[in-house]
């Protein structure tokens, strides 16, 4: 079964082009373009992995990435900050609030798909020992 | 004096007494002497001519009379005048000569006396044109130096490690006290000499300044200037620069705080500082867009013409995006000014030191520590961020309802994290980012600030998070970079005292730490005073006459400060008698928007906080400020002083104690009668004259001269 992935970013330039990135990677993809939208989405498709902006519209992506981590249901969750805030301390604040990964804007098409793969791969391989 | 007076009398009675024994002895004896034969024929002889003996008597008596009358007129009052006189020219009034009426002797007295007097005046006259010419050219480096000083563009004040102010500008004046604000009661604060520093700063703030100093101080380090910042006049922030003064042995003797404006380029610091990150934040967005796309499109170069079309679309839109963003250049802003708000290096355990101490004082909360050690350090700008600390501990406090904290150091890569942790309920991160965007305030301490402006100044973030490892644990975390270790690029130099006196300015407060004993036992010298002076619309407070003038000016150290006054006039709320505008020059329309009694005397009372009142009669303003106490619930509490009461203490023969009489005495001119201004100035300078007249009474301290005063009062209300 293909795995899930979660594009949360209100910037369609963003989302056009991850989506058919991840779509050739051959795994099923869902967009949301808000803070709220996404928290709807997890509960009822629970994903396997989240890319996830900052700066959303209303709820913003780290208290999304909090309300995720809170909930025991979605501790393998894979969660990646995609986003523009690039400053080391923005980071940090990401980092500890249980992220998996920070990427910052700009990024290579590569980084992104080999980070999504990596993460994904070990989900795998917990699930599978 | 008087004792003299009943010497005069005591003379003349015994000499009475003693003519008045010789006759009746002198009659016992020679009725011994005689027969009756001849004592009979006395006595009929006496009989016969009573009334022309007994007008013989009485013509005798009125004449004895008329010569001592005479003799004390002519003779022994002109004397008593003349000593008292005496004392006025020599310390006081060199120019006071003596025109006493009295007999030829007396007035070749005063003629001699005149010509002593005008020779002391002419040799004082020379000797003080010798001291001013030699002082003259201290005098001039010391104007450049006062020149210097006014013109600065930051405030200095000076003070000593008790707090007590000894120099302040003018600029410094401006920077924290304004009379108009009236409408925040809490920025009207006074700054002058031998004040105190904690009216102006928060008194922990300057505490904790003077302990970081001294540890500095301590380790050898170079750079012993401190920073905080406050709240300035009219909603401004101030930095201040705490440099330290040192006395010969290297001992911290007093601090100079240079203040400067810094709202301005905080709101220029903010703007750059938000125009800077959406900016890049912009420019990254976009430029993500454009290289996903195009990565895209070369890496798949066979997809559907659609997707490929919307791929190009997107370049295309992003492109033209960067553009518009470069077009918003922030280093092209005029706004665009560095900022001049230095962090500075403290220990973090110093941090939660003072968060613990100032929790459980203010709002009973229990901090305990965890983690901590000496070694971690973070720059900050230590009131400003300690109120940061403070105002979400106690968002944390009434939003979980906790009454117990944990501080925690959490070291990470490049950071430091502070974290305030607590267990029970857990605090939704909407509620930290609406603190994020509030002013920072706790208790009553507050900035203009946002936690958000502060967080962004010190390059931190700040987070709400679960404890993964202990349940139903939550905690705040501020995240901090670690300190880089690089030398301040400048620093300013260190003061340390000469041994002997500084040049220019009397500093010998420096050695007395600003300590309050009972002002009764201290010397009338060295008390400090607020000499006013009322203007009223009639004489009778009980039946509805009201202030509407006050003046009032500072004597510290025995000088009067000229530019220390308080000068306000008051809306009576009533009208104002024609017979008394005659008086004082003040019409109706010229208290029309002026504030009223209750606004004036809170801040008069300020003003004359810990001094000694003075005032000429005083027993008549003190009563109009008494029947204020139960409309402004402002009571005067200090010792008062009435200069009138005084001069009768000095003066005791001369009749006349009122204003113009005594300051033509003492040679004071009076600049504005009838102001009360002019007149507190007047009351000041003849406060000061009678200070050396009082010593000569041994009358040195307070308690003396209130007993002196009470004295006289009783003495003048005999008669």
């Amino acid at each position: 079964m293909p795995k899930e992935i979660l594009i949360v970013d209100d910037e369609p330039s963003i989302v056009v082009p991850i989506q058919f990135l991840m779509e050739q990677q051959g795994y099923n993809v869902i967009i949301a373009k808000n803070g709220e939208d996404a928290l709807d989405v997890i509960l009822k498709y629970k994903p396997d992995l989240i890319l996830l902006d900052i700066m959303l519209p209303g709820i913003d992506g780290y208290e999304v990435c909090e309300i995720v981590r809170l909930n025991p249901d979605f501790r393998n969750v894979k969660i990646i900050f995609l986003t523009a805030k690039g400053r080391e301390v923005e980071i940090a604040k990401g980092m500890a609030l249980g992220a998996d990964a920070y990427i910052i804007k700009p990024f290579s098409n590569a980084e992104v798909v080999a980070k999504v793969k990596e993460l994904l791969e070990k989900t795998h391989e917990k699930t599978g020992t | 004096m008087k004792r003299r007076g009943h010497k005069f009398w005591q003379a003349i009675a015994l000499s009475f007494a003693a003519w008045l024994i010789i006759c009746v002895g002198f009659a016992v004896w020679f009725k011994a002497q005689l027969s009756p034969e001849a004592l009979g024929f006395l006595l009929d002889l006496f009989k016969d001519h009573f009334g022309p003996l007994l007008i013989l008597a009485v013509l005798l008596l009125l004449v004895g009379a008329l010569f001592l009358d005479s003799v004390l007129r002519k003779y022994i009052r002109p004397l008593r005048k003349i000593t008292e006189q005496i004392s006025l020219v020599n310390p006081t009034n060199p120019s006071h000569r003596f025109e006493i009426a009295g007999a030829a002797e007396i007035q070749q007295l005063c003629d001699r006396l005149n010509e002593g007097a005008a020779h002391y005046e002419s040799l004082l006259n020379d000797i003080e044109s010798r001291v001013n010419s030699a002082r003259a050219h201290s005098e001039e480096e010391k104007n450049i130096l006062a020149a210097i000083m006014s013109e600065l563009p930051e405030g200095v004040i000076v003070c000593n490690p008790g707090g007590q102010i000894l120099l302040y500008n003018n600029r410094a004046r401006l920077l924290l006290s304004s009379l108009d604000d009236r409408s925040h009661e809490k920025s009207l604060r006074f700054i002058g000499l031998g004040r105190s520093i904690f009216e102006v700063f928060d008194e922990n703030l300057i505490r904790h300044t003077i302990d970081q100093i001294t540890a500095k101080l301590e380790h050898n380090e170079p750079d012993v200037v401190s920073y905080f910042v406050s709240p300035g006049a009219e909603n401004t922030l101030l930095r201040a620069e705490a440099v330290p003064v040192l006395n010969h042995r290297r001992h911290f003797s007093g601090l100079i705080l240079i203040l400067s404006d810094i709202t301005q380029q905080l709101e220029s610091q903010n703007y750059l500082n938000l125009t800077l990150k959406s900016f890049t934040r912009g420019i990254r967005a976009s430029f993500a867009g454009i290289r996903s796309a195009i990565e895209t499109i070369l890496e798949y170069p066979h997809m559907d013409a659609t997707r490929l079309e919307t791929l190009k679309q997107i370049i295309h839109k992003e492109s033209l995006n960067i553009g518009e963003i470069l077009k918003r250049d922030p280093t092209l802003s005029s706004h665009a000014m560095f900022n001049q708000w230095p962090l500075v290096r403290v220990a973090v355990r110093d941090l939660f030191e003072i968060l613990q101490a100032r929790c459980r004082q203010r709002i009973q909360l229990k901090i305990q520590m965890e983690n901590l050690n000496a070694e971690h350090y973070v720059s900050v700008d230590h009131s400003s961020f300690l109120l940061a600390l403070l105002t979400v501990i106690q968002q944390i406090q009434t939003t979980a309802g906790v009454s117990e904290l944990t501080c925690r150091l959490t070291p990470l890569k490049r950071f430091v994290g502070l974290d305030l942790l607590w267990s029970g309920h857990p605090i939704k991160a909407d509620a930290m980012r609406a603190w994020e965007t509030q002013p920072l305030v706790f208790e009553k301490e507050g900035l203009s600030l946002t936690l958000r402006e502060v967080i962004d100044h010190h390059h931190g973030e700040i987070g709400i998070y679960a404890s993964r490892r202990l349940k139903n644990t939550f905690y705040v975390r501020f995240f901090l970079p670690v300190p880089y270790l690089i030398k301040p690029e400048k620093s300013r130099s260190l003061t340390i005292l000469p041994e002997s006196r500084p040049e220019f300015y009397d500093f010998d407060m420096f050695l007395q730490a600003g300590q309050h004993p009972e002002f009764e036992n201290r010397k009338l010298a060295k008390l400090t005073y607020t000499v006013f002076d009322l203007e009223t619309t009639g004489l009778n407070p009980a039946e509805g006459d009201e202030i509407i003038s006050v003046g009032a000016i500072r004597i510290v150290n025995g000088r009067l400060l000229q530019n220390e006054r308080f000068e306000q006039l008051v809306d009576p709320r009533r009208s104002i008698p024609w017979t008394s505008v005659r008086i004082h020059g003040i019409h109706p329309e010229m208290l029309v928007g002026m504030p009223t009694i209750d606004e004036v005397l809170p801040m008069f009372h300020d003003f004359a906080k810990d001094t000694i009142l003075v005032a000429h009669n005083a027993a008549f303003d003190m009563r109009f400020l008494q029947l204020k106490e139960g409309q402004t619930g402002v009571r005067f509490v200090n010792p008062v002083l009435d200069t009138l009461l005084l001069s009768a203490v000095v003066h005791p023969s001369h009749e006349d104690h009122n204003l113009e009489a005594i300051a033509k005495r003492l040679g004071v001119r009076i600049l504005a009668r009838h102001t009360a201004m002019g007149d507190a100035v007047a009351t000041g300078e003849m406060f000061l004259k009678f200070l050396p007249l009082l010593s000569q009474q041994q009358i040195f301290t307070l308690k003396e001269a209130l007993a002196a005063s009470r004295k006289t009062f009783y003495a003048r209300k005999q008669f």
